[in-house]
């Protein structure tokens, strides 16, 4: 054997990096932040590549779209002309329908919510390497106006918010993380609930909704979900699902059960970050 | 030198598929662990310092990435890589079964301290559904993945030792 460049032992290393682990660990148990200097450093080398890879990995699964069988195209073409009719159809009397729609949301004080906030369209390009979680990166950062807190949303229901924020990239952590919670209320008769993350209801596409105060009986099953105004971080008014289950709850006060989310989170590539912290 | 940067490289490459494209590859939600191989190959290769820088070095990308307490990453894959070092060198061989053995325990391992750390603490104890839903399937996904992942990196480990060798041959 050659004489090895440097003799220390792997024991010695084990402790001096777990020792460094333990720091690390206390200190942003202490600071709460205390990630952001580096973590923007290492983003700057890791965000670029990610959005190359995320683009590769979209234009391939173009590609291999392209490779499908003529055949079946030319089906696919015929079944969608007929579905093409059909719609236009639907579309009349839904037009029809729409101006009834505009009357009713006037008649109830509601507008279109979402389209009064500022908002950044950002493409998804990380998603966490476990599957314990449910947090993504997204292609903007700080250089286009987003910070901490900022709400995202995508397909017309909320996705989450922001969690840390680099130059170019920023975090999100999605709603049906199992560790986030959402001060929400019901859409109608406005009383407040929470919703929160559950890995055990996830596959079903629902989400837990708790605490919710209806001592009159009010809210029934469909009832539209939207976060309330009372929340700290999100801003009112945005859909979160449709309540699907509801039960009293053992104290006879509040009741729970679950809602089924409007988001498809499974596959979402492209999302709106809202501009416009709630103050 | 050339290992060292081997190994760096290796390290961003297996963080950012693992962060983009396993995720395409997903069943059922799940997505196979490819830190894990490459830790656990790592140690299998090089032994325990080796094994342990790696697995501190990936959970250090992953913390500062995905993780809302730094450190915490780092520690778990380290031990992993450590652990794994016990393995190495005597059973070195272009044998798949001891690699995938450990590879599936480590998966295990990661699983459970996550699991114990950021979800029994929360008082999520439906222990059996996560062992159903997630546990078990990352297990085999990662498992499977191995065979075909631990085979590139032997290859890539094969070609750095007989550079070195020849290397070594030059200036001996």
């Amino acid at each position: 054997m050659r004489k090895r460049k440097f003799s220390l032992s792997s024991k010695y290393v084990l402790l001096l990096l777990a020792v460094i682990c333990i720091v690390l660990v206390m200190v942003s148990y202490l600071t709460g932040d205390a990630t952001s200097p580096v973590n923007r450093a290492v983003g700057y080398v890791i965000a670029p590549v990610q959005k190359g890879i995320a683009a590769a990995g979209n234009w391939l699964e173009t590609k291999f779209s392209f490779l499908q069988d003529k055949e079946s195209l030319i089906e696919e073409n015929k079944a969608l002309q007929e579905r093409v009719d059909e719609l236009t159809l639907e579309n009349t009397t839904l037009k029809g329908n729409s101006f009834e729609l505009d009357r009713l949301r006037a008649l109830y004080g509601l507008d279109n919510q979402y389209s009064q906030y500022p908002k950044v369209a950002a493409s998804v390009i990380g998603k966490d390497t476990g599957n314990w979680f449910h947090n993504f990166i997204i292609d903007k950062g700080k250089k286009d106006g987003i910070e901490v807190d900022m709400n995202v949303i995508a397909s017309g229901g909320l996705v989450g918010k922001i969690v840390a924020v680099g130059n170019d990239w920023a975090r999100v952590r999605s709603i049906i993380d199992d560790s986030s919670n959402v001060s929400a209320m019901t859409q109608t008769t406005g009383d407040y609930c929470v919703i929160s993350g559950n890995l055990e209801l996830l596959e079903d596409g629902e989400i837990t909704m708790s605490n919710l105060y209806d001592t009159d009986d009010n809210v029934q099953v469909g009832e539209m979900i939207v976060t309330s105004n009372i929340s700290e971080t999100y801003l009112p008014g945005l859909l979160i699902g449709y309540l699907s289950e509801i039960s009293v709850d053992a104290n006879n006060m509040t009741k729970s059960g679950k809602a089924s989310l409007v988001v498809d989170f499974e596959h979402i590539r492209e999302v709106f970050v809202i501009t416009q912290k709630k103050q | 030198m050339k290992r060292t940067i081997t190994t760096a490289i290796l390290i961003f490459l297996f963080f950012i598929l693992q962060s983009t494209v396993v995720y395409s590859l997903s069943l059922n939600g799940v997505s196979p662990n490819l830190i894990v191989i490459l830790v656990v190959s790592m140690a299998f290769f090089r032994g325990k310092t080796t094994g342990l820088l790696t697995g501190f070095f990936c959970g250090l990308l992953n913390d500062f990435f995905f993780g809302d307490i730094l450190g915490f990453y780092a520690m778990l894959y380290m031990c992993i890589g450590y652990l794994c070092g016990f393995a190495s060198k005597e059973f070195y061989d272009f044998n798949l079964k001891l690699p995938l053995v450990l590879i599936a325990g480590a998966d295990l391992i990661y699983s459970f301290v996550v699991y114990w750390c950021f979800f029994v603490m929360r008082s999520r104890m439906n222990l059996w559904f996560y062992m159903d839903r997630i546990i078990l399937p990352e297990l085999i996904y990662t498992t499977a993945a191995a065979i075909v992942v631990y085979r590139i990196l032997f290859l890539i480990n094969e070609k750095l030792t007989t550079d070195e060798k020849r290397r070594d041959g030059y200036f001996a």
